[in-house]
């Protein structure tokens, strides 16, 4: 006897029960959710209608006195909203428009409860009032921002740094180097970074103990903090920073260099463009190009044959922010170094429209330039670099520039490049009077005569 | 002797469909809630998130560049809108690169005169091998653009193109027909920044487009087509976003970063080896990858998804096509499971070995098996006088109330914390469809998904391109 196969007690009738039960429930469940959206949707209209009204009841700006009659008149959701709409007011306001609601909103005494609030509230009101606090410029609302950056909450924390980063105050800097200098405090480095920078705007010199840390992230975050904001103030530090064993940290400091012209600066990033990791190098050369160091040319021609891709083109692009995109170095990179060296070149240059610039340059109407770019074209063309000027025959908005090109095409190309221009001719998006010369001079009596062939006599 | 065998069979069959019904409906009883709870909590944080430009204008400057990988193969009606809608992104440092994959229609000619492209003298070079290149294109007018035409190779290979260009230390995945919200990267890249050190990946939630207006690359007016396999589609997404990745992108468990928005890191895709080309669902098989290897070199990877960087695109609007794509869908999971299998129960590979990868083999490509032989064998054991009507009904019964409770339950996070269809129509539409789904539409599905595992296993696996219809825009 095998075993018995699964049976159900219930009878037909309380079967029919059940289902019609989770019927009936999965019904009511679809209600509920439905009453549940239309509950969150209604509260949502209400509240954008509301704060619209109270929006044209606060603009413009209500005097102090006024103000607090408005916020002593109105029920809890409505200070809300009040609060909402002022912070809002101060955040898109002009700089004058912004002092006149700061002003009104400490006389009222609005900024007194949200001190109170971030001191004495629970978490979702502290973060509420961390949050504002960091919209109105007020020296106590610093000080209490400065305080909430060691809140129990992470929220309120975050709120707090936010904050201080927003209102530019430098009164609110130690609070963020201490936050900063600590192994781990729950905030994005990002976000420190980005606060720390804007508190230290005017005097960029508070962040100088962060490079001098023991900690590893602390030293990352100042860096980064300086890539915003440095100046000659901190060269010395961001000097001996420059010798961090650390690469993120070596890295950010050649971007806040980028931001101090001094010779210290140029010699300090010409030496991190040699640096064994390859970030740090790009950085550097970005720095150098930023800086327009016409001594460093020689750094970034030499980087063109470094081993990594990125290094080679921010090489370019300093290259071209250090001198421009001059003929003489294309031929240089084109002499000295490999191959490698002179795609990359061109390649990052074209991209800002290198081979565009050079055919403009044909016109004659200045002369020297008409020249250089005319010799830089033919050592183009000769070396290879046909993909993207063969297309200009095609698309560039002056015909008879265009001609010229290809003109130059036919004194310097090979024969394949000469089959691929016949080829362009035959095409339908070629303009006629291109399409006609290139026929006549690449399959006509001429060229047939230099071939060695007879024309025919018709 | 031969009744107890059979007895002894139809037991196993409905032992086996009792551990299938209980281990799939109570993990997605505990992802549910995970992803309840922590959309929940999502939703407040998001108020006070770490990259406000609004708060903080020097973050725009600190936030790292991102490019975006757009894949185009015969895209001709769609690639310009989308491009437009790219550009209107609000991050401050963006590249596109859209890769032309070979098409044979006038994909290259629209971006041509949509962007006035000009070719350049650029030569990407990487270290993922692809196609060749045959040519590149910068945009006269808008310098963050960039195209390159390829040979065709399919989605994967043009992605690792896309990737060798990369200059960028993140990439964005997406589909050439999608329409990304303005604000979808800033959310994307601050899951990243919360946790740079190891969030490797992070996937956008998509969303159907089909029935809303687009306008100067935006979805201006979103509302729900009122048909029947987009409505379907709709609560379909809705559930595995908000009442499934997140759940599992809380216990690191996540699998699926989808090909329509997927945030990437390149050193990290770079070093799994980019895109596999062997697979016809490369996305889902990038991040297996990139979680086997993080686990074999005790990386301390994640994979996260962030449900308010939504991206647009157009939902398969008949069951043709639709059964399509849910085939190759299906078709892909088959191939990542084989390609990976040996990371199934396997504590070596933590959530992912013991949790995700089975939920994959059992629930996912099992699943139809499983539910084929239920549909099949219940009546069968039923008629042979095996099995009581009433177990039958009462199962069945449970089944489709567990699933409606789910789809509702994900109706319900999407319409309230993340709404963006238009209320009240759209939801009652939704609604209603999640009580009916289950009535039709779920053993369609079945269907296809049987066919699909019939194609892996016995027969041959091609890539099934949809047909696109172009967006609705203003007049």
């Amino acid at each position: 006897m095998g075993p018995r196969a699964l049976t159900i007690l219930p009878t037909l009738r309380e079967l029919e029960v059940a289902v019609l039960a989770l019927g009936a429930l999965a019904v009511g469940l679809a209600i509920v959710v439905y009453l549940l959206m239309e509950t969150r949707h209604r509260r949502q209209i209400r509240r954008d209608a509301r704060r619209l009204i109270l929006r044209s009841k606060l603009f413009p700006p209500l005097a102090a006195d006024a103000l607090r009659d408005v916020w002593k008149r109105s029920g809890g959701g409505d200070k809300e909203l009040i609060e909402e709409v002022l912070v809002g007011m101060c955040a898109s306001a002009a700089d004058e428009l912004k002092a006149t609601i700061e002003r009104s909103v400490v006389g009222s005494g609005i900024f007194d409860r949200w001190i109170s609030d971030v001191r004495n509230g629970g978490p979702s009101t502290r973060v509420r009032a961390a949050t504002r606090l960091g919209y109105v410029h007020d020296l106590r609302g610093v000080f209490e921002l400065a305080r909430a950056t060691g809140d129990g909450s992470l929220e309120v924390r975050m709120a707090a740094v936010l904050g201080l980063g927003r209102l530019q105050d430098p009164r609110g800097l130690l609070a963020l180097v201490t936050i900063a200098s600590k192994p781990s405090s729950e905030i994005p480095d990002f976000t420190l970074a980005a606060a720390l920078a804007g508190c230290a705007q005017k005097s960029p010199g508070g962040l100088a103990n962060l490079l001098r840390a023991r900690e590893t992230r602390a030293r990352v975050i100042g860096t980064w903090a300086l890539s915003e904001v440095a100046d000659r103030t901190v060269l010395r530090y961001l000097l001996a920073a420059a010798r961090d064993p650390e690469p993120e940290v070596r890295a950010k400091v050649a971007r806040a260099l980028a931001r101090i012209d001094h010779p210290q600066s140029i010699e300090a990033l010409h030496r991190m463009a040699g640096d064994p990791i390859w970030f740090v190098r790009v950085r550097a050369l970005d720095a150098l190009g930023k800086l327009q160091a016409r001594s460093e040319e020689e750094t970034a021609l030499a980087s063109l044959g470094d081993k990594v891709r990125e290094v080679r083109y921010r090489a370019a692009t300093a290259l071209r922010q250090v001198g421009g995109t001059r003929g003489d170095l294309v031929a240089k990179a084109l002499a000295a170094r490999s191959r490698l060296s002179f795609d990359s070149l061109i390649s990052e240059w074209d991209r800002e429209g290198f081979l565009w610039l050079l055919v403009a340059g044909l016109s004659t109407r200045d002369f020297p330039s008409f020249l250089q770019s005319r010799e830089t074209l033919k050592l183009l063309i000769g070396a290879g670099v046909v993909r993207a000027l063969t297309h200009l025959i095609l698309v560039y908005p002056d015909v008879k520039l265009r001609l010229r090109l290809l003109r130059l095409f036919l004194e310097v190309s090979s024969p394949s490049t000469q089959e691929e221009l016949i080829a362009l001719a035959d095409g339908p998006r070629c303009d006629r009077r291109v399409a006609a010369a290139i026929k006549r001079i690449l399959t006509g009596p001429d060229a047939r005569r230099s071939a060695g062939v007879n024309p025919s006599p018709a | 002797m031969m009744t107890a065998w059979r007895d002894y069979f139809v037991l196993g069959i409905q032992g086996l469909i009792f551990f299938y019904f209980i281990t799939l409906n109570g993990l997605y009883l505990v992802l549910l809630l995970l992803s309840a709870a922590w959309c929940r909590r999502y939703k407040k944080k998001a108020a006070l998130h770490p990259i406000d430009f609004d708060a903080l204008e020097s973050l725009k400057r600190l936030i790292p560049p991102v490019t975006l990988i757009v894949p185009a193969y015969n895209e001709e009606r769609v690639i310009a809108q989308s491009v437009r809608s790219l550009l209107g992104i609000e991050y401050p440092r963006i590249q596109i690169a859209v890769i032309n994959d070979g098409s044979t229609d006038n994909t290259l000619e629209e971006l041509t005169r949509s962007f006035s492209l000009r070719k350049a003298e650029v030569r990407p070079s990487g270290e993922l091998p692809t196609q060749p290149i045959r040519d590149f294109y910068v945009s006269v007018v808008e310098p963050r653009l960039v195209v390159i035409d390829k040979q065709n190779g399919g989605k994967a290979d043009a992605l690792n193109a896309g990737i060798n260009f990369c200059e960028s230390p993140y990439f964005l995945a997406m589909d050439a027909d999608s329409v990304v919200e303005p604000e979808a990267l800033t959310y994307a890249v601050r899951a990243i920044l919360e946790d740079p050190e190891r969030v490797v990946a992070v996937a956008g939630i998509v969303r159907g487009v089909n029935g809303s207006i687009v306008d100067g690359g935006r979805v201006r007016s979103p509302s729900l087509q009122l048909n029947l396999w987009v409505v379907m589609q709709t609560i379909e997404y809705v559930r595995s976003f908000l009442a499934g990745r997140a759940g599992w992108s809380q216990i690191n468990g996540l699998l699926m970063v989808s090909g329509a928005f997927g945030l990437i890191q390149k050193a990290a895709c770079v070093k799994v080896g980019g895109y596999s080309t062997k697979t016809v669902t490369e996305d889902l098989e990038l991040v297996v990858r990139l979680h086997r290897y993080a686990r074999e070199h005790k990386l301390d990877w994640r994979v996260v998804f962030a449900p308010d960087a939504v991206c647009w695109t157009e939902m398969p609007s008949s069951a043709a096509v639709l059964s399509r794509q849910r085939k190759r869908w299906h078709e892909g999971l088959w191939q990542t499971i084989a390609a990976h299998r040996a990371m199934c129960f396997r504590p070596r590979y933590g959530v992912v070995g013991m949790l995700s990868m089975p939920h994959q083999v059992i629930h996912e490509a099992g699943g139809p098996f499983v539910e084929l032989s239920g549909l099949v064998l219940l009546p069968l054991a039923y008629f042979l006088g095996m099995l009581s009507f009433k177990a039958f009904v009462l199962y069945m019964a449970f089944a489709f109330f567990f699933s409606i409770v789910f789809s509702l339950m994900a109706v319900l996070i999407d319409q309230t914390l993340f709404p963006r269809h238009r209320f009240p129509r759209d939801a009652l539409l939704l609604l209603v469809f999640a009580l009916i789904e289950n009535f039709g539409y779920r053993q369609l599905y079945l269907s296809w998904r049987l066919a699909a595992s019939w194609n892996y296993l016995f027969g041959k696996i091609s890539w099934r391109a949809s047909t696109r219809t172009g967006f609705a825009t203003r007049a």
